[in-house]
């Protein structure tokens, strides 16, 4: 069903179908995930989007096991890296994986770096995880080399430094040199740069590119922003309400794409050619309470092309190659633009 | 991976339970000492004869002392000092406290620095150290007790008091009845005190019990309330030498200071949960 | 520098409360230590030797510049330097007081990372509830209660008296065995819950999750991370409690008769010494505001972004 025909794929590195996260709270239980589905082959990027509250943060959270053990259940057909299940390795073998084989790179460096610790420290500490056996000198060798990988001039210095005395983007080259630690297969970039200024924000994508490149590293980009994910990604999924909702080749879903939501998003990118002070626009509507989605379409409320079937039965899943997405859009009516 | 303690239905249900046993415990010994010298035995009439009596001898159900005084009587009315000191020192901090505090927090400037460089200073000593030498060169008696505890503790009050009387001026609806000509006697009637009280009387159920610690140690060092007359304190230092072969003459009254600072601290842990109780280091 | 010059002001005002407060309060101090029956001649010949007929304020100068220069005037009673009498003491309180933070300390770290690590075991359940009823124990009952036990029924250590280090440590260490750990008992509940709560909240932290997204392990994390990250409270508590008991632990000296600071105060009170309770007063403030300000500065170690004078920059 969720056919991973991509070009570059050549073996899938990870596998997650129908995956399912919910949350116990105090208030009641929160569907957060509700049976998302990809695949990442070696090398290969993909943009997972979305807005805030779609999933795609816990899903990558989910990946990793980092969602708090006490609160989140966990479900899923098939979690899977490469030999490893990820719901059933036991804490030994997932401690490995993270930072080991699957490293993350988080929203905001400020809140992601200890600000008591100096960020040489801190990458050490994340090579030394996976090393134990390097000596020290060895280990500060590779700390300058990891910085001068993620482009910071004057490492040799700025090891010295602590967070506070860096400057956003300087942050987040720190966190990415921290992922490279180990040098893990798969990078999960979760809004890695959302909370950057936006001259900064296009460095920092376009590093994360090339380092994706020249390492062949499979890299998860979770975005809320599709021009963003347009940049250095393969495939793009989008998630709406905890699924994803439309999946195609990156260059096949910006010719043609089907979900009213995904032109929504597509809508409401920043863009250049855009005359100053003019007012961005935002997807309308409000994203559906993920405690209590409706039937039918997740999206039906906010769709301005939706029709009577939309708000009764779930939309089925339509397929052109790799290309999917769920919409009841073969309405004659209902033909998207 | 770890997880911070989120508070589940169970804890919940603790911490209900956690707030209804004190408060039935401070309510019985309320009653008790109010009540208790009418049916208890003269707290005052020693038997030498029947001095150092264990815990539920004839007559006397919690022993007598070294002079053979019924230990019942003198706990329950050790607990109306306690009572006492505890509730009006903290009444008297709250009073004062309380004005200065607002005073400082509302007109703020010269007036706010004035008072609190003063409370500053007082806050520079140890409590315990400055209740002693006040209530030592007052002389002793149950009204300086209370002076003494009033004045160390006070910077506490008025700080608390400044503080939340400064976050409350800032919002929008003080400002608003400021900007439409209230009267500062209007303002600070109608809406700084009463919402001053809340933070203060959580505090207050805090200091009642470092009060009533503190009026135990002045007693205990003989600069409390004096003898014949019972105070948990000076009860505990008299059983000091009983320690050996009739330790209950000591240990009962420190029973009883023990089961009323507890009763507080769960008190005040169930209404602010997560801050630290009280205690005086010493 | 700022707050060297903030610390002055702080100690001069100090000084001048416990002038105040001893001495404007009713009393005599030649009646009270000469007897209610002493002859007129001598009363005056006690005012003029300690200038106590002299003007408040100038008594206040004399005071404060002689302290200044480590002059805290002489006893009434004994004639002796104050200061001298002090100094006498304070490294028997010294001894206490640390040997009592550093055993607290070691069992309080253990438990509230003990209580992190397995939350909601029995073992968070008991150090919790152990820790609530510590904080609620006044000084006097753990002190009879240790006394009863360990020298009255198991009759290994004294119960009261303090022996000089130079009579031996054995010695020295058993007669401080009782009160030291009096005292620890009173601050382990308190450190404990302090630190705890702490580690709750930087538990929430993004960087402890991103701690575990490297693969750490669990203890690497808690020690490295969240104990680093958590020790803020801690540090001002401690700092705090080291303040009052340096001016003396009154009540626990008096309990076990260690000829400390606060016994010190004690005598000076029976006495009426006003000499000695004026110096112990203001040192023991002193002590109090100076581990404010260690405690400050070690706030820039523990915290890079805390510059000195309390600011936090973003």
């Amino acid at each position: 069903m969720h056919s991973s025909l991509s070009p570059s794929s050549v073996t899938d590195i990870l596998e997650v179908d129908d995956l399912h996260v919910d949350f116990e709270l105090p208030r009641g239980r929160l569907h957060a995930v509700r049976g998302a589905s990809f695949s990442l082959g070696s090398g290969e990027s993909l943009g997972i989007v979305g807005e805030s509250g779609s999933g795609k943060s816990v899903t990558s959270r989910a990946i990793m096991g980092l969602l708090p053990a006490t609160t989140a259940r966990v479900k899923a057909r098939t979690l899977r890296y490469g030999q490893h299940d990820l719901l059933d390795a036991p804490e030994r073998v997932m401690r490995r994986l993270r930072g080991g084989e699957i490293a993350m790179i988080y929203q905001d460096p400020m809140r992601a770096l200890n600000p008591i610790m100096r960020v040489g420290d801190q990458v050490a500490e994340a090579i030394r995880a996976h090393e134990p056996s390097l000596g020290r000198k060895e280990l500060s060798t590779r700390v300058v080399g990891l910085l001068d990988a993620v482009r910071i001039p004057d490492a040799n210095k700025r090891i010295r430094l602590y967070p506070h005395q860096l400057s956003g983007g300087m942050r987040q080259r720190i966190v990415i040199a921290m992922a490279l630690a180990a040098n893990p297969s798969i990078l999960i970039a979760d809004e890695p740069t959302t909370s950057l200024d936006v001259t900064v924000q296009a460095e920092i994508l376009d590093l994360l590119g090339d380092l994706q490149e020249e390492r062949g590293m499979g890299m998860i980009l979770v975005t809320h922003d599709l021009g963003v994910a347009a940049w250095h990604t393969n495939r793009i999924m989008v998630m709406y309400a905890g699924r994803g909702v439309e999946h195609a080749t990156t260059a096949d879903l910006f010719e043609d794409m089907r979900m009213p939501y995904t032109r929504a998003l597509f809508d409401s990118i920043p863009r250049v050619d855009m005359p100053p002070g003019s007012l961005l626009k935002s997807v309308e509507g409000r994203p559906v309470d993920p405690s209590n989605p409706p039937p039918g379409c997740a999206f039906r409320e906010r769709c301005h092309l939706a029709v009577e079937i939309c708000g009764t039965t779930a939309p089925p899943r339509r397929q052109v190659g790799s290309h999917w997405w769920d919409c009841w859009d073969d309405q004659e009516e209902k033909s998207v633009k | 991976m770890l997880d911070s303690t989120v508070p589940s239905i169970r804890s919940r249900a603790r911490r209900l339970v956690g707030a209804r046993i004190p408060v039935v415990v401070l309510a019985v010994l309320t009653a008790a000492a109010m009540v208790g010298p009418l049916f208890a035995p003269d707290s005052g009439s020693q038997d030498l004869r029947n001095a150092r009596a264990g815990p539920l001898s004839p007559g006397h159900l919690l022993g007598t002392d070294g002079y053979g005084r019924d230990m019942l009587a003198r706990t329950l009315e050790g607990a109306r000092i306690s009572i006492f000191v505890g509730v009006a020192s903290v009444a008297l901090c709250l009073l004062i406290g309380g004005t200065l505090g607002i005073t400082a927090g509302y007109w703020k400037g010269r007036i706010d620095a004035g008072i609190m460089r003063v409370m500053d200073m007082v806050l520079a000593f140890p409590t315990l150290i400055l209740a002693l030498a006040i209530a030592a060169f007052l002389g002793p008696s149950l009204r300086n007790v209370v002076v003494a505890i009033s004045f160390s503790t006070l910077p506490h009050y008025a700080r608390l008091a400044r503080a939340t009387t400064m976050s409350i001026t800032q919002r929008d609806f003080v400002s608003s009845s400021a900007l439409l000509g209230a009267p500062h006697r209007h303002i600070l009637w109608r809406h700084i005190a009463p919402n001053t009280v809340s933070p203060l009387l959580t505090y207050a159920l805090l200091a009642i019990g470092m009060a009533i610690i503190v009026e135990a140690s002045l007693s205990f060092l003989g600069l409390g309330v004096q003898p014949p007359t019972p105070s948990w304190g000076s009860m505990i230092a008299e059983g000091r030498p009983h320690l050996q072969g009739a330790p209950h003459v000591a240990l009962v009254p420190g029973a009883f200071l023990f089961m009323v600072i507890l009763s507080l601290n769960l008190l005040a842990d169930s209404l602010r949960s997560g801050a630290p109780a009280a205690g005086l280091g010493r | 520098m700022q707050r060297v010059v903030q610390l002055v002001v702080v100690l001069g005002g100090v000084s001048l409360l416990t002038f105040l407060i001893l001495n404007l309060l009713p009393g005599d101090p030649g009646l009270a230590v000469l007897g209610d029956n002493a002859p007129p001649e001598a009363l005056e010949a006690f005012r003029s030797q300690h200038g106590l007929d002299r003007a408040l304020h100038v008594r206040y100068f004399d005071w404060v510049s002689g302290a200044v220069t480590g002059d805290l005037g002489t006893s009434f009673r004994t004639d002796q330097p104050v200061l001298e009498t002090i100094l006498d003491r304070v490294p028997v309180s010294l001894q206490i007081v640390v040997f009592a933070q550093i055993l607290a300390l070691l069992i309080s770290v253990p438990a509230a990372i003990a209580c992190v690590w397995k939350p909601r075991s029995w073992l968070e359940r008991t150090i919790n509830t152990s820790a609530f009823a510590t904080i609620s124990v006044p000084n006097f009952l753990a002190a009879y209660v240790l006394i009863l036990i360990f020298a009255v029924h198991l009759g290994w250590l004294p119960a009261t008296g303090f022996s000089r280090l130079s009579n031996g440590v054995v010695e020295n260490l058993r007669s401080i065995a009782l009160p030291t750990v009096t005292l620890a008992l009173s601050q382990f509940g308190i450190y404990t819950r302090v630190l705890r709560s702490d580690m709750v909240d930087t538990l929430e932290q993004d960087y402890v999750t991103t701690a575990y997204g490297k693969g750490l392990t669990n203890r690497r994390i808690l020690v490295r991370h969240v104990l680093r990250g958590s020790l803020l409270s801690l540090v001002t508590v401690v700092g705090v409690n080291m303040g009052v008991l340096l001016g003396g632990a009154v009540i626990t000296e008096t309990i076990f008769a260690i000829p400390g600071i606060g016994r010190l105060m004690i005598e000076g009170i029976a006495q009426r010494d006003l000499m000695v309770v004026q110096g112990v007063v203001l040192l023991a403030a002193t002590a109090y505001v100076v581990l404010n300000l260690i405690v400050d500065v070690l706030y820039t170690a523990l915290d890079p972004r805390i510059e000195l004078g309390g600011q936090r920059r973003a």
